[in-house]
């Protein structure tokens, strides 16, 4: 290598160190630079230097509670001289440091880095804000961040769709829907890239600063919803305050205030103004979620579910062979259901629910001309206080080969309105985090019957009635390599006598694998009310519609128990 | 140990060099370590470490240089165990040289920053909103590239360019003794 392709290779290889994108690989080249020639290591560490000045001059902190924090210990005889540079700088370092020390004691964050955070470059990353809620999201390779996970400053969320919902610890909240990326550049700037977010800025917070591919938007925004779509066209939607929007390359600025939208090119003509729309946004995270990140005491749930699910995933061998029907009745001792045991065909497997929201009640479901039923679960809408929970029932399945699957259950929602949601899903993950978006699901959404395989690709049947019983009959096809590509769903069909499918759902090619069914459970919606009320009864999985459909007294069943 | 009174105002004027001395630390830690979530931990162990052996620092002793020398360990520590699970191309007499370095530019570390400031004032309107992006903003180069419709090379190569220009003003004012 000539000295001039040497310098070349040295001053590209500085600068990924520099900013923290080396590869493994280069690091060795790096390391042969440096042994060469002292002079290097001179010059690597003045670059590195500069980088960690840079970012201590240039940074600007704006967490008033820490800089609160900072206020507190900054020491009045500072060797600084006063400046409102210098006082910014110590402030933002004495943060730093605080901020440092308090991990002795306090656990912020389990550090999660999965391709739906990627983590930026060598900028200071103070934790900012938390998860809170999710809705069908999918995130990118299967990521799932838990409820309560915390994000640094510079990380991108990536999200491939669905809801998903941060709460910041400035009190903004913002929801995200997918697909999206936003870049959490500091608690008063985001740039969104792509995708659409809706944010409430309380007055208690310092003013955000938005970056878009187009535009840059500040002012006094209180509640504002903006889109970017693949062109990096931007809509800006004003519920509350002001919107200052300016262009990222040209002079010129355009006010928007309250119930007011409009739309921004990349080359900045403002080509369209209109009403805002809410309904084109994601409902924000309740005041409580806000409230208890604010505290850092974000209660993600009272009961016990995702540490019992990964228990029960290694107890199947127990079931030597798939049973020909797997049954519950739901006949189980009035009150407390989580730990139940009882039905047909599961094993040692039992129930697992969210605690508070989860109960046997009597009395339960039944079909015309079949004997009612004495009991049936009940599963309680979502309670505020928990905003994080779908409140759910989950069991392990046995292995249940690679046939097709029938499944059917009877269902009454109480309580039903427009925006209810409840499912009945199979899935290979049980956790509380996941929403079971790329499951197969049936159930009732925004208050019609429906079926899906992925989240986005529903398939109505019709309008569900408020206290109606419903018999949902699904079955889980599989194409000829064994893999499930289709769903049916049959409502209220007459028992044996299998017609066409009410609603059928094919898998869409450019859709990724439906997962394996090693969970089956319930889960009601975001949105639902903690009064409301859905009843399962007569729960069956077999491997023929005639199997789950067939009359059977629960007295054919096993010993219903507890434990 | 060097006796001293750690009153709440001693802890305070501890706290104060620790401080100013977060730049010279995370640059120390960067150029040993260099991917930046490792770095901030290093950093956030080193503050610790600081903060518990804030007894035994002697006042007589130039912070900064005793800083960097314990987050030079808490880094080899860290190498250290790395070497564990793959293999790490700095060796130790290699990381070794460039902690001293890192300790040598840290005694001129206020004076660099004093230079520094200056020499942003310098520079273009263009040059400043590229800094502004990647260090106020906190936004990663891949970021600023894609609101500036610019690759992402084409970005780090004109924060690389800047930062050199800076490192040359820098010398020349405390070659030419502009910042004493």
């Amino acid at each position: 290598m000539s000295d001039s392709d040497a310098r070349r290779d040295w001053e590209t290889l500085l600068r990924h160190a520099v900013e923290g994108s080396l590869r493994g690989e280069d690091e060795e080249r790096l390391a042969a630079h440096l042994r060469r020639d002292p002079e290097l290591i001179r010059e690597y560490v003045y670059h590195v230097n500069l980088e960690a000045m840079l970012s201590s001059e240039l940074y600007v902190e704006e967490s008033p509670e820490m800089s609160a924090l900072a206020d507190t210990l900054s020491p009045a005889s500072a060797t600084e001289p006063a400046t409102r540079h210098s006082k910014r700088r110590l402030a933002t370092m004495t943060t730093f440091v605080a901020a440092a020390i308090l991990l002795l004691t306090i656990v912020l964050w389990s550090p999660w880095r999965g391709a739906n955070r990627q983590p930026a470059g060598p900028e200071p990353s103070r934790l900012i804000a938390s998860l809170v809620d999710t809705e069908d999201a999918t995130w990118p390779d299967g990521n799932v961040p838990s409820y309560g996970d915390r994000f640094r400053q510079g990380e991108t969320v990536a999200l491939e769709s669905g809801t998903a919902r941060l709460a910041f610890d400035n009190g903004v909240a913002m929801t995200l829907q997918g697909p999206c990326r936003l870049e959490l550049s500091s608690p008063r700037k985001i740039a969104l890239h792509a995708g659409n977010i809706h944010a409430r800025i309380p007055e208690s917070a310092d003013p955000i600063e938005v970056v878009t591919p187009s535009t840059n938007i500040v002012g006094n925004l209180r509640q504002v919803g903006l889109v970017v779509d693949a062109a990096g066209e931007t809509d800006v939607h004003v519920f509350d305050g002001v919107a200052d929007v300016r262009s990222t390359r040209e002079p010129g600025q355009t006010r928007l205030t309250a119930q007011q939208a409009g739309r921004f090119p990349r080359d900045f003509a403002v080509d369209a103004r209109f009403a805002a729309a809410s309904n084109v946004f994601g409902d924000l995270p309740t005041l409580e979620q806000i409230a208890a990140v604010r505290k850092g005491t974000l209660v993600t749930r009272p009961g016990k579910l995702d540490e019992s699910t990964d228990a029960l995933a290694e107890t199947d061998a127990r079931v030597a062979a798939p049973p020909k029907l797997i049954a519950d009745d739901f006949d189980y001792q009035v009150g407390d259901f989580d730990g139940s045991h009882g039905g047909e065909g599961f094993g040692d497997h039992a129930w697992r629910a969210d605690v508070p929201f989860a109960e046997v009640v009597a009395p339960g479901l039944t079909l015309p001309g079949e004997t009612a039923g004495q009991t049936a679960v009940a599963l309680h809408g979502r309670d505020p206080a928990y905003p994080s929970i779908a409140n759910r029932i989950v069991r392990k399945l046995p292995t249940v080969g690679d046939d097709d699957l029938y499944i059917s259950f009877l269902a009454r929602y109480d309580g039903l309105d427009r925006d209810d949601f409840f499912s009945f899903w199979l899935d290979d993950a049980a956790t509380m985090d996941s929403s079971h978006s790329r499951a197969p699901n049936v159930g009732i959404r925004f208050g019609w019957i429906f079926a899906r395989l992925h989240h986005g690709h529903e398939v109505v049947q019709e309008r569900a009635q408020d206290g109606a019983t419903y018999w949902f009959v699904a079955a889980l096809r599989r194409s000829r390599d064994g893999e499930p590509d289709r769903l049916e769903l049959w409502m209220n069909p007459r028992p044996g006598d299998r017609q066409p499918a009410d609603v059928e759902v094919i898998r869409r090619e450019d859709a990724k694998g439906v997962p394996k069914s090693t969970f089956l459970g319930f889960r009601m919606g975001q949105h639902t009310e903690p009064h409301d009320r859905l009843l399962i009864d007569r729960l069956r999985i077999g491997p023929t519609f005639e199997s789950v459909t067939s009359s059977t007294d629960s007295s054919e069943q096993g010993q219903p128990g507890k434990p | 140990m060097h006796e001293t009174n750690h009153s709440e105002r001693g802890d305070e004027r501890y706290l104060a060099q620790l401080v100013s001395a977060q730049p010279a630390l995370r640059g120390i830690v960067h150029a040993i370590v260099r991917r930046p979530s490792d770095v901030d931990d290093i950093v956030q162990e080193t503050n610790m470490v600081l903060w518990r052996k804030r007894e035994e620092y002697d006042p007589e002793r130039p912070f900064k240089a005793w800083a960097c020398r314990i987050a030079h360990l808490q880094a080899l520590a860290f190498l250290k165990k790395e070497r564990g699970k793959a293999k790490v191309p700095f060796e130790d007499d290699l990381v070794g040289a460039i902690a001293d370095e890192a300790v040598a530019q840290a005694e001129q570390a206020e004076r660099r920053t004093k230079a520094l400031r200056d020499c942003i004032e310098k520079l273009s309107g263009h040059h400043r909103d590229l800094l502004n992006h990647r260090y106020s903003r906190g936004i990663s180069v891949s970021g600023i590239a894609e609101l500036m419709g610019r690759s992402a090379d084409a970005i780090s190569m004109s924060l690389y360019r800047i930062r050199k220009s800076l490192l040359e003003c820098i010398e020349h004012r405390l070659a030419t003794g502009e910042n004493t």
